[in-house]
């Protein structure tokens, strides 16, 4: 097995793990960059970007195979009814991160570019969040559109790297009193039409090339992604209704106080 | 296939003075019974054939996207060709290809 064989397989279960997972893909892959020194060892292209995120959506789709289903085959159907709403609700948290993500794009990307104090204090937030999602009382309450928004509205904070995406919307859906299932479930069902929208837009305006690229890493990156997430996801859905986001909240807040110190005493 | 083998016990006696809840003597299962215990239904499969036909076909469609986004690589340095580059093939076709495949992914997680 080639280095590049390895590396497809590492970077798909690195992608499976941090999508679902409230540790923060995007801070871990800049501290990586920080601690190796190198920009290219980390980021293996677009096209590679592009199948890891297809596998973990995929992977989404899967678990909530018959919960999908059921929203769609209830938008076909009239009058309004749950199904509606749930698109609808869908449809506003993904406001937030939307607008910012076409009007902001270059202001997100200079976030992104080696600021690890950043980071590194984003970590610690991830992990007081989750800290406050884990010692929350257990609601019993659906989403309704203000419950929606403020979700979306956590969604687009977590675009700052060192925000965990999944870690953040969970959270604020707890402390909203959602119910912790239909927390994670919302959770990880907003994300989907961002990702299938932003791999459209990747794939489509003639950004992605495919020039040297060999089809056998991305296969084997798509396929440790897929089956990765698959686990991950189902993993996380009875985390959260077990409340053991401690867990990762002590480890957020271990890695982040560690950079912290690492970088201003370095 | 011989017959699996069952241990039959009877229980221990109850100690004087007390009273213990009857537990009836365990009867011999039929022949059937064993069957039916040692033959369980199959796990219901989250996928069948069909779907992974239909995956099949996205994955080809995706590979062959990839396939034509490929290449555009010029055959010297002193060579200089556009269309090598912005090749409508590799601009439009290969990713509404891979796009075309992601949706039949999808149709087949769906599909009943």
């Amino acid at each position: 097995m080639t280095a590049a064989y390895l590396e497809a397989i590492i970077l798909g279960i690195v992608q499976g793990l941090t999508e679902f997972l409230p540790v923060s893909s995007s801070g871990h892959l800049e501290i990586a960059q920080y601690l190796l020194g190198e920009q290219q060892s980390i980021q293996s292209g677009l096209i590679m970007t592009i199948t890891l995120h297809a596998a973990t959506a995929l992977s989404t789709l899967v678990v909530f195979r018959k919960e999908i289903g059921t929203i769609f085959r209830g938008l076909m159907q009239t009058p309004w009814q749950e199904s509606h709403l749930f698109a609808r609700n869908i449809a506003l948290s993904m406001l937030p991160a939307v607008g910012v993500g076409l009007f902001y794009e270059d202001a997100i990307d200079q976030l992104f570019e080696g600021k690890i104090v950043l980071v590194s204090a984003m970590l610690i937030v991830t992990a007081v969040l989750l800290f406050l999602a884990d010692r929350a009382p257990r609601g019993n309450r659906g989403i309704g559109m203000r419950e929606a928004i403020l979700i979306g509205l956590a969604q687009m904070v977590a675009i700052l790297p060192g925000i965990s995406r999944s870690g953040a919307t969970i959270s604020t859906a707890v402390m909203l009193r959602i119910d912790r299932e239909t927390a994670a479930q919302f959770s990880f069902l907003m994300v989907i039409p961002l990702i299938f929208g932003k791999m459209a837009k990747d794939l489509l305006d003639g950004s992605s090339t495919a020039v040297g690229v060999d089809i056998i890493p991305l296969a084997l990156g798509f396929v440790a992604a897929f089956l990765t997430g698959y686990i991950a996801c189902a993993w996380m859905i009875r985390m959260v209704q077990r409340s053991k986001l401690g867990y990762f909240a002590w480890y957020c807040l271990l890695v982040g106080g560690g950079m912290l110190l690492f970088t201003t005493t370095d | 296939m011989s017959k699996p083998k069952v241990k039959f016990t009877r229980p221990a006696a109850p100690p004087q003075g007390k009273t213990v809840p009857a537990v009836p003597f365990k009867q011999k299962p039929s022949p059937g019974a064993i069957k039916a215990r040692t033959q369980a239904p199959p796990a219901e499969m989250l996928f069948t054939r069909n779907h992974f036909i239909w995956m099949g076909v996205g994955i080809l469609l995706i590979a062959l996207g990839l396939v034509l986004m490929s290449g555009g690589n010029m055959p010297s340095p002193e060579v200089w060709d556009e269309h090598l580059i912005y090749s409508p093939i590799r601009l439009v076709v290969a990713p509404l290809l891979i796009v075309a495949g992601l949706v039949v992914e999808i149709f087949a997680i769906f599909r009943k």
